[in-house]
């Protein structure tokens, strides 16, 4: 046997548990390997020792000490009796902590006037648009609806309305009776369809009537009068309940019947004083060359009026573009006005991009996004940022830049910050 | 024979207990106390933490009695117990702290004192004190082992428990648990050299 296996077994040939075979075998070795022996001798010492290492005497109270931790209600069982015991006492106080907790959640979250919000969010995009220019009697029975609500404001909010509308009627913009478009995209949602009728889509008479020339903003202003709305009420008292299922039922013709209930519901609301506009211009190109006139650095070419002098019957040609651009450019070096008989000039697309812009900061604007025509570097959307009181100062400059052939507008509910849709023709 | 007798008054008491007789779990504890106490000292290297070991070992034995079906001898299940609860209360966090920072030649003062009250026959100052530092060096090599090879030598060498009862104990085979205390020989030797 070798060494290693003979040290692996000295410690049971101390205790006497091998077989006697094994025991001589071991004792033969021990007497010729000095290495196996000292190793036997530390064993020997080892066992001696640690047999006399002494005991040790439990503690005299062990068995007390036990019988007090066996009785201790353990943790499930003391945490029960802390909640529960005294029933009569402590279940009352807890049913009434419980209720608290749920009043102060409720009344912090608020999950049921959350969920009553959401629904007010119209599915579709701008819905009293197409109320407002599909079809003119539905927006008579707009406008009565909106009278109707109207009457019902306290004497503060009609004074504060007036003051409104009287700030706008200065400035050029019609305020109050503006829808918000949700999505961006709405234009190209609807021109899929059945196309709406354009904003002065089909003459320009139409355009004429649509766009906030004095005459439409004295019309409103007639409207929202006090004399206008006492005649309202004598004269569609009988007629309410039926205006009232009208509009939202017309409403609900034409799209999901949430949007519409919501816009009425919303109206209620005292309408609060719109701070800015989001304008969203939608440029569709008829060519590929877009034409938009130069600005006029002259304030007086700004006029309130729309200058539909510059909108003909008679479509410009495309042979006379040439000319034209020469006479345009000589009357921009002469600083003249454009006259009734000047008409645009054909410019690059960037250039009319930059006008955009330079409008816009004329205004106090900015732009916050833009998107691209796929696969192409020509930007397809551009949403502006405007004060409200320069809206109609935006839409009466991009007219007449002169190369504006349809311009749509979509009218925002009242909100502290609503979403204009503009849909620019450029044309050539 | 006595080895026999201790078990049939163990199987006896277990069986009353079983019964619904509390006094036969006292006599049971009274009976083990000692032997328990000693084994978890010496795996412990504490008297406090022995002290909490044996009491939950005793706690562990009384919320399991009425299942013990007699496969085995109630001797070798309570020194399965003790050792258990060693075990995890070495492994325990506190346990690892608490033995980093204890020296192997620091002797607690308390245990020292407790063991001083042993009776000795010589009557030897120097004697006694040079023996009571060998048992100090020993304990503290015995303490500095691994948990598992200082379960072995505790079982095997004080104890003189036999390797198959080890085996059941620690649930290792016997050839295993050979060979893992030849190990824990072989390091007790490293670092008892020069001291026996």
């Amino acid at each position: 046997m070798k060494c290693h296996e003979i040290k692996y077994l000295l410690a049971d040939f101390i205790d006497g548990d091998l077989e006697p075979d094994t025991q001589s075998m071991i004792q033969d070795h021990l007497s010729a390997c000095e290495e196996c022996r000292e190793e036997y001798a530390f064993l020997q010492a080892y066992k001696k020792e640690i047999i006399s290492l002494p005991a040790v005497a439990a503690p005299a109270n062990f068995l007390t000490d036990l019988h007090k931790r066996l009785d201790e209600p353990s943790l499930a069982e003391k945490i029960r009796h802390t909640l529960f015991f005294p029933l009569k006492l402590k279940l009352p106080l807890e049913a009434v902590g419980v209720a608290v907790l749920a009043a102060i959640t409720i009344l912090i979250f608020n999950p049921f006037e959350m969920g009553r919000q959401m629904t007010f969010q119209p599915e579709s995009a701008s819905y009293d648009s197409d109320i407002a220019y599909y079809a003119p009697e539905k927006e008579k029975s707009m406008k009565r609806t909106e009278a109707r609500k109207e009457s019902k404001l306290s004497t503060a909010s009609k004074t504060r309305l007036a003051d409104s509308r009287k700030r706008g009627a200065a400035t050029g913009a019609v305020i109050e009776r503006k829808t918000i478009d949700k999505s961006s995209g709405g234009y190209a949602k609807k021109d899929r369809g059945k196309a709406m009728p354009a904003y002065g889509e089909s003459a320009p008479d139409e355009i004429e009537d649509r766009t906030l020339s004095d005459e439409t903003i004295a019309q409103d202003d007639s409207l929202y009068s006090s004399k206008a709305i006492e005649g309202e009420r004598d004269k569609e008292s009988s007629k309410r309940m039926a205006s009232k299922k009208a509009a939202p039922a017309a409403a609900k013709n034409n799209y999901a019947g949430k949007g519409a209930i919501a816009e009425f519901e919303e109206i209620k609301a005292e309408p609060a004083a719109p701070e800015v506009y989001e304008i969203v211009l939608m440029l569709t190109p008829e060519t590929d060359k877009f034409a938009l006139a130069n600005k006029s650095k002259s304030k007086a070419s700004y006029s309130q009026k729309l200058p539909h002098e510059y909108y003909a019957k008679n479509e410009m040609k495309k042979s006379d573009s040439v000319d034209m651009k020469q006479k345009y450019i000589a009357q921009k070096r002469s600083g003249r006005k454009l006259s009734k008989e000047s008409k645009p000039m054909p410019v690059s697309i960037k250039k009319s991009l930059a006008q955009i812009k330079s409008i816009a900061g004329s205004l106090n604007g900015r732009i916050i996004k833009r998107k691209f025509r796929s696969g192409s570097s020509t930007e397809q959307y551009i949403v502006l940022e405007i004060p409200a009181k320069n809206y109609h100062i935006l839409v009466n400059r991009l007219n007449s830049t002169g190369s504006v052939k349809k311009l749509y507008r979509k009218k925002p509910v009242l909100r502290s910050k609503q979403k204009v849709n503009l849909k620019i023709n450029l044309s050539y | 024979m006595k080895l026999q007798e201790s078990q049939l008054e163990d199987e006896r008491l277990i069986q009353s207990f079983q019964s619904n007789n509390s006094d036969a779990f006292d006599k049971l504890v009274q009976k083990h106390t000692n032997m328990v106490f000693n084994l978890c000292y010496r795996l412990m290297g504490d008297y406090d933490e022995a002290n909490d070991c044996a009491q939950d070992t005793f706690i562990k034995v009384y919320h399991n009695l009425d299942r013990f079906k007699f496969k085995s001898n109630f001797s070798t299940w309570l020194y399965r117990i003790a050792v258990n609860t060693c075990k995890n209360k070495l492994s325990s966090l506190s346990s690892r702290v608490k033995k980093k920072t204890l020296r192997l030649d620091n002797r607690n003062d308390e245990d020292f004192n407790r063991l001083s009250d042993i009776e000795d026959s010589t009557f030897n100052p120097e004697e006694i004190f040079e023996k009571k530092e060998k048992e100090g060096i020993i304990r503290g090599a015995i303490n500095a082992l691994p948990p598992n090879q200082k379960t072995l030598i505790v079982l095997r060498d004080i104890e003189g428990k036999s390797y198959d009862e080890i085996a059941k104990i620690t649930g290792y085979k016997p050839g295993t648990v050979k060979s893992k205390l030849a190990r824990a020989r072989q390091s007790l030797r490293d670092r008892l050299k020069g001291v026996l």
